[in-house]
């Protein structure tokens, strides 16, 4: 069970979040907003090795102006985890935080397809292909977070635990988050509109 | 089109048949307030105001719109429900709730006003965190009239954007409140400590609409325990802030959870927010909450709005006034002066102020207290306004309005509540005397002119507040009417001396104490005429004996000594007297008129007074009398004498 206390502090606008990404990169935090696109993900290139010795930084690195182009990361590299499920009038909104787990820089898009999913794999409520969004860049032990808002949920019971899965854009695989409990099934949407579909949508990764 | 909580857009146009006119270039005839509308039949929307204008859309009916105004446009035609016709176009910005920038990239279309009713609700949106940053401006520009923003939920936990939103809705005019999302699975027995947490954070002021209980988790409690925890939940906020929260629910929750109670509606919490989607009318549960029907109806989970970045939910109000669901929404009555002083039979009004508190329903007005026979107009009986003004008018005639004060009492009800003003009304005296016509007469004892002769004019009024002065005015010879001095304003009667042969009219009017006056009351024309003693017309009995004496009228005189002389005239007029020497040697007469013994005239005097008027009578108007002079033959000083006859006769 969890508590009240871990509901997470005020977060600011995705927005915002982007502004302040940028503003991160200048300040030589980890990660890189490049410039949306709605061009496939660049293509997979060598991963940097670190130096044997170093320690990963989760500091990364800006991709310098004809640098050739970081690897888009591999879902192995990403864990995510559901930290709060809070409620609004028919919505449950999940906040979501995403780990780069791996040892080298990588890039993901700011958007996914959100899928709400059981402990069966079942989708439940399965979002809309992303559009297009931010290139973002990820140093190992970057943290990101963001909000999964779904709604209306009309099917039989989910089974335990439920939770959101993202599938990446452009194919690059699917991550699925830890649930906030072994049990907790309190991303499960009432059904309000009997008949109508459900919904569930993301915003876009951030810092 | 995601999110436009339209079922389909048929394909049906509604024919619009009317030629078009020359296209006015379209500027709204009223921004004042945005109005919702609803489509009675499938309607156009064009990207002008006229026929000719390019179909951007084809709503259905049943479709609501969100209009800031009318223009003057192309002349239209159509059989919607009834045949319709006419030039006047809605500038419309919002359809179900979004607008058409929205939904159609433009800022404003037009539809012909005749296809549509006025709408039975006014439309919202419940926001929380989730949004983001909102633009209110553009929020209220799209029409849309409230918002509900999550404000807490269990304990401890704040929406982060709440101080926000809250600050820009107010900021923007737009109608507000706060829901809490109800966690008994986390505090089964803290429902007060929930209730706590959100009052602490509500920051409630008045204007505000009622906060609410957002309702759809049950916890694992029981019907029983999840009532008692909402009873708990909603007493609690209602101890704290006096109202009653409305509740947020789905109907299915509701039936599942709390056994489709009405105990909430029975107790006063008559307001309820229901979550049904996608359909042309929520279910309500609890028997329609207890017969009061939905006032929230969140409709839809996915709405665009300007001034909002994706998803938002959309909600409608049931009515188009948030008055009865707002806090603190009351209003008073006043009126002014608080005393008024009224004269009967005229008029006055009083300023009614209507002070109003986040209350914009129309008051109905009342008047109680007003006395007989006067009437109360109110400028109006039912108004929006903050002003109106009422009318006494008192009356002096018919049913008059006694005098007196009167506490008059102006009430004010609308929405069950009834306020009250109240005024004195001072009713004075406002009726004008009753004046009484002048009266003339001939009148004794007197000394008669050579040419002229003393008359007496008398006169009155009456009114109950007593008589201050009067206006007498004399007409000589037909001629002009000139004011005649008194010797007090309140004079009732008056000596002059009126030539003889002349004629008079006297006419008087009364002033009382209120400053009430009377018309003129007119007395008769009438002249004086003299008969001497040697007229024909004057006939004796026994001896008499003319004599001439200088100081006589007309020079000369008879007179008697024996008892029983008699000296008798005839004449016409409303006046008569007897004109006679008086002096040592003279004695006593009878005077009888119209053969009715009238006095006993003593002419006896230490001095000698010639022309004496001795004796006179008078009536009301004109008549044949006869005035007969009979000697006593007094021992000593028998003798009397006739100089001559006085009469006033009414022309």
């Amino acid at each position: 069970m969890r508590t009240m206390s871990d509901m997470g502090a005020h977060r600011p606008p995705i927005s915002l979040l982007i502004v302040l990404a940028l503003g991160s990169l200048l300040g030589g935090c980890g990660l890189f907003v490049a410039p949306q696109s709605s061009a496939p993900p660049p293509t997979a290139s060598p991963t940097p090795s670190p130096t044997p010795g170093e320690t990963p930084s989760p500091t990364a690195t800006p991709t310098a102006t004809g640098s050739p182009p970081l690897a888009v990361c591999d879902p192995a590299t990403l864990a995510a985890r559901i930290t709060q499920w809070d409620g609004a009038a028919g919505h449950r909104i999940a906040t979501v935080e995403l780990t780069s787990i791996g040892v080298v820089p990588c890039t993901i898009r700011a958007l996914a397809q959100p899928q709400l999913v059981d402990g069966q794999g079942t989708v439940l409520i399965d979002g809309a292909p992303p559009a297009p969004s931010a290139l973002l860049t990820l140093d190992p032990g970057v943290v990101l977070t963001t909000l999964v808002q779904d709604s209306n949920y009309c099917g039989p019971a989910p089974a335990p635990p439920v939770t959101v899965a993202f599938t990446l854009a452009g194919g690059a695989g699917r991550i699925v988050a830890a649930p906030l409990t072994p049990t907790d099934t309190s991303g499960v949407p009432p059904c309000l509109g009997p008949g109508g579909p459900g919904d569930i949508e993301m915003q876009p990764w951030g810092p | 089109m995601r999110g436009l909580p339209r079922s389909s857009f048929p394909v049906l146009l509604a024919l619009l048949l009317g030629v078009a006119s020359v296209v006015v270039s379209p500027a709204p005839s009223a921004r004042a307030a945005n109005t919702d509308y609803v489509a009675n039949c499938p309607a156009n929307l064009r990207a002008s105001a006229s026929t000719t204008g390019t179909i951007v859309d084809v709503i259905s009916t049943g479709t609501g719109i969100t209009v800031n105004g009318t223009v003057t446009g192309g002349s239209w035609s159509v059989t919607c429900v009834n045949p319709v016709s006419g030039s006047s176009w809605y500038a419309v910005i919002a359809v179900n709730g979004q607008s058409v920038s929205s939904l159609y990239g433009v800022n404003v279309l037009y539809a012909a006003t005749g296809l549509f009713r006025r709408a039975a609700y006014l439309e919202g949106i419940d926001v929380s965190r989730w949004q983001g940053a909102i633009d209110w401006a553009k929020v209220k520009g799209a029409g849309k009239r409230f918002v509900i923003a999550k404000a807490t939920e269990g304990i401890g936990f704040r929406d982060a954007n709440y101080t926000a939103n809250r600050s820009g809705a107010l900021g923007a005019g737009l109608g507000f409140t706060a829901y809490h999302y109800a966690r008994p699975d986390l505090n089964p027995t803290a429902a007060t400590g929930e209730a706590d947490w959100f009052v602490d954070n509500l920051g409630l002021v008045p204007g505000m609409l009622v906060p609410a209980l957002d309702l759809e988790v049950a916890g694992g409690l029981g019907t029983t325990g999840l009532q008692n925890w909402v009873a708990a939940w909603l007493g609690r906020v209602y101890e704290r802030t006096g109202i009653r929260p409305m509740i947020y629910t789905s109907p299915a929750f509701w039936k599942k959870y709390l056994a489709d109670t009405t105990m909430f509606a029975d107790q006063g919490y008559t307001v309820l927010w229901v979550a049904h989607w996608f359909v042309s009318a929520p279910t309500t549960p609890a028997s329609n909450w207890g017969g009061k029907s939905w006032t929230f109806w969140q409709y839809h989970n996915c709405g665009t709005v300007p001034g909002i970045g994706g998803c938002v939910d959309l909600d409608r109000y049931n009515g188009t006034d948030l008055t009865r669901v707002t806090f603190g929404a009351d209003f008073e009555l006043s009126a002014s002066p608080a005393s008024l002083s009224l004269k009967q039979g005229n008029a006055a009004t009083y300023a009614i102020g209507i002070s109003r508190s986040y209350f914009t329903l129309p008051v109905d007005l009342t008047v109680s207290g007003v006395p007989a026979g006067a009437g109360a107009t109110l400028s109006a009986t039912s108004t929006s306004d903050t002003s109106a003004t009422l009318t006494i008018t008192t009356s002096r005639s018919g049913t008059i309005t006694p005098v007196g004060s009167y506490p008059l009492t102006i009430s004010g009800t609308s929405l069950g509540r009834t306020r009250t003003a109240t005024a004195t009304l001072v009713v004075t005296d406002g009726i004008a005397p009753t004046a009484t016509a002048p009266t003339s007469r001939l009148y004794s004892v007197t000394t008669m002119g050579s040419s002229a002769t003393p008359v007496r004019s008398s006169w009155s009024a009456t009114d109950p507040s007593g008589i201050a002065k009067y206006k007498l005015q004399r007409q000589v010879n037909g001629g002009s009417w000139s004011t005649v001095s008194l010797s007090s304003a309140a004079a009732t009667s008056l000596k002059q001396s009126l030539t003889f042969s002349d004629t008079y009219r006297y006419r008087v009017k009364a002033t009382d104490g209120n400053g009430n006056t009377s018309a003129y009351a007119y007395g008769p024309t009438f002249k004086p005429l003299l008969t001497q003693q040697s007229s024909s017309r004057v006939s004796y009995g026994g001896t008499w004996t003319s004599v001439s004496n200088s100081y006589a009228s007309g020079g000369s005189l008879k007179y008697a000594t024996a008892k029983g002389a008699t000296a008798s005239y005839t004449f016409t007029g409303s006046s008569i007297s007897w004109v006679a020497y008086r002096g040592p040697n003279r004695g006593s007469a009878d005077v009888y008129i119209d053969g009715v013994h009238k006095a006993t005239v003593n002419l006896y005097s230490g001095t000698y007074y010639a022309r004496q008027i001795v004796y006179a009578a008078s009536w009301g108007s004109n008549g044949t009398h006869t005035i007969k002079i009979v000697c006593l033959g007094t021992s000593g000083h028998p003798r009397i004498d006739v100089d001559a006859f006085e009469r006033l006769l009414q022309t």
